[in-house]
């Protein structure tokens, strides 16, 4: 007889609850719909930069099997990400609200209490069958403030080869068990603050580790960050698979969620891709920026190929994903949307994403769209914006388009390219969730330009423009020499901060 | 004799438990005053409250399973070893294995660290450690700082044991409804 793992329990756990809850608040999803209502499977893959995907013209050849989705899909050329690390980027397409309004913007943020209501889950309604998954940890906070209007919340260790997580064994209560137990009583990474259990974990958690050692991986299991799941990604998109098969095969509409931590680091891929990418390509030397980290060219460029590598690694992945979707029909009657929450640096001495910079690597993000039975591939080179997903997909699925939503319908999906459009990306985790933001980066895109605003952190505050079609790499600063053309960016995008402080102070 | 005799009396337990109670808690506590001034960037009182709560309770526990272990080996051993000055050896068992403890969790400040040495030299750490417990048995003096100490532990249980009731039945209502 099979041993019965604590991980097995805790699916068992997850789906028992899933099930009540399905039927506590979701009666309608026992009828049988008549089809006419697209699933929509929306996939995250963790930090992945559009800078380093060769579907957007990077030199390497990172995403292979992404080209050829993207042959059935709208493929958006200047995609930006809300935030510049998981917490806004993710609430930024949850609630289709910029972080300034949302609010969650500090490192394990939660949206606006007052807001919790407006998010894709609750929007899009108890006649679609709601599921949500990340291995991320920061999400799930999310999750558990939308819990009651998710019929499925799987656990953030679902397919996972080790996982002692243990908020997830709180199914009522999500968000403070991931909080005090994985980020605090257990947390890794740091002496854990429970002295007896959290140490015994601790230890268990390492010998583990240890005795855990996989051919595929020479460099190690992928993990989860600071968080006690490490995994396979071969075995995470094959439950995802399972998962999208067995929702499909209810005939009810559903909306999946699923946020997948790679190409995010550690970046460990199998050795299949570890090395691919030993190619002495150089990228181009950016000069240290004075509120990065100042680390080496080459360590940026060493770790810059790790992370190509591990991209490559999800990219093939995603297409054997893709390929079994297809050979199983879900993709007959599913929109497909492909993204990611932000980027990742290697460039100006900074590495990964805990930054106060956003340059283009960490906002320009991916965003694949491919809709039921898409048969041919149209690119869209306008800005668009991660909290248009959310208007856009309930569009798509004949929903009323929320109020609150701060997006628009994006291009080729109900919406029009529009070049005057301004958008904007926040980074303020060192600012307090409910004051009005003081220490902050703004960047405002429209059309081709970028503005880049900070204040708070130096004496005086600071401003950069750059072209973005004639200066792909954000090289030249034209902020000094256009003085009416910044001058004109510059009052939009203080108007627009002075309004959203002044809204912050009155709450 | 059944090992039920060999349990000490709760006048003896109480102050050694005080003792438990002031690290495991004074640990947490410590951790948490560090995160605080984050949290409060982002989370309300309720939310804050809510991790108090399952620190406090998650501190019961621990404390409970370290005076079990406590009571146990006092009730295994021959009483001339340990028992008969049960406030004293059980009181600063508790303070050095804690301690030691706590030594090997601040040593925890990387996701790659493992204390093999300390855990392939526990055994002989941990009979040392009961050397020096029987030694504070046997040595008034030292016997008596200790028992003052457990002694006047004791009120810390009157916060501790209150909220950890108070935290244990918010824990239940926020998982039942």
């Amino acid at each position: 007889m099979g041993t019965f793992s604590r991980r097995d329990f805790l699916k068992l756990a997850g789906l028992t609850t899933g099930a009540v809850a399905a039927s506590r608040f979701a009666p309608g999803l026992l009828r049988r719909q008549d089809g006419s209502s697209p699933n929509v499977i929306i996939l995250i893959l963790d930090a992945m930069s559009a800078r380093d995907l060769s579907l957007y013209g990077y030199k390497r050849g990172t995403t292979p099997y992404i080209e050829k989705f993207a042959e059935r899909a709208n493929v958006y050329h200047a995609h930006h990400a809300g935030g510049n690390f998981t917490t806004p980027g993710t609430a930024s397409l949850l609630t289709g609200t910029y972080p300034w309004t949302h609010r969650a913007f500090d490192i394990a943020g939660l949206i606006e209490r007052e807001r919790v209501k407006q998010n894709i889950f609750t929007a899009f309604g108890d006649d679609y069958h709601r599921l949500a998954y990340s291995q991320n940890l920061l999400p799930n906070y999310f999750f558990g403030q939308f819990a009651r209007d998710i019929e499925t919340i799987l656990p953030a260790s679902a397919f996972s080869i080790i996982e002692q997580v243990t908020g997830e064994a709180f199914a009522n209560d999500l968000a403070s068990g991931y909080r005090s137990f994985d980020s605090f009583l257990f947390q890794d990474g740091a002496p854990p603050a429970s002295l007896v259990f959290g140490l015994a974990d601790r230890i268990l958690l390492r010998s583990r580790e240890a005795r855990t050692s996989d051919a595929e991986y020479s460099r190690g299991l992928p993990r989860a960050g600071d968080h006690a799941i490490f995994f396979r990604l071969r075995e995470v998109f094959d439950g995802l698979n399972t998962t999208l098969t067995e929702l499909d095969s209810t005939g009810d509409p559903y909306l999946a969620y699923l946020h997948l931590w790679a190409p995010h680091a550690p970046y460990k891929p199998t050795n299949e891709f570890d090395g691919k990418f030993q190619d002495n390509y150089r990228p181009i030397r950016k000069p240290d920026h004075r509120l990065g980290d100042h680390l080496q060219y080459y360590r940026l460029n060493n770790r810059r190929q790790n992370y190509d590598e591990f991209i490559a690694n999800a990219d093939a992945e995603f297409g054997r994903l893709m390929d079994l979707l297809e050979k199983q029909g879900v993709l007959n009657n599913s929109y497909i949307v492909l993204t990611s929450d932000h980027g990742e640096s290697f460039e100006r001495g900074v590495e990964g994403h805990i930054t106060k910079l956003l340059y283009e690597p960490l906002m320009h993000i991916p965003l694949l769209i491919s809709a039921p039975g898409q048969e041919t591939r149209r690119d869209i080179y306008s800005p668009t914006s991660n909290v248009d997903l959310l208007p856009t997909l309930l569009h798509a699925a004949g929903r009323p388009v929320a109020d609150w939503a701060e997006g628009t319908l994006l291009p080729g999906l109900g919406g029009v390219e529009d070049m005057e459009r301004s958008l904007f990306t926040v980074e303020a985790k060192s600012n307090p969730a409910h004051a009005p933001l003081t220490r902050v980066t703004v960047a405002m895109v429209r059309g081709n330009h970028k503005m880049i605003y900070y204040t708070g952190y130096e004496r005086e505050d600071s401003f950069e423009l750059y072209d973005l079609e004639n200066d792909y790499e954000e090289l030249q600063d034209l902020y000094a020499d256009q003085p009416s053309f910044a001058g004109s960016m510059k009052d939009e995008l203080l108007e627009k901060l002075n309004s959203v402080n002044a809204k912050a102070q009155r709450s | 004799m059944v090992i039920s005799d060999r349990i000490p009396a709760q006048k003896e337990i109480v102050p050694v438990y005080a003792v438990i109670v002031l690290m495991v808690y004074g640990w947490t506590i410590l951790k948490f005053n560090y995160n605080l001034p984050g949290w409060l960037y982002f989370l309300n009182l309720g939310e804050i409250m809510s991790i108090l709560a399952y620190s406090m309770v998650t501190n019961l526990l621990e404390s409970l399973v370290v005076l079990a272990g406590v009571i146990v080996l006092g009730s295994i051993l021959p009483k001339k070893i340990f028992s008969d000055a049960f406030i004293a050896r059980g009181a600063s068992l508790s303070i050095l294995v804690l301690a030691v403890m706590m030594y090997i969790a601040g040593q925890f400040s990387t996701k790659q660290y493992y204390p093999a040495e300390i855990i392939r030299w526990s055994p002989a750490i941990f009979v040392l450690i009961m050397l020096v417990v029987y030694a504070i048995g046997r040595v008034h003096f030292a016997r008596r700082v200790i028992e003052f100490f457990a002694d006047r532990a004791i009120i810390f249980l009157y916060i501790t044991i209150p909220l950890s009731a108070i935290s244990l039945v918010a824990v239940l209502l926020q998982n039942i409804f």
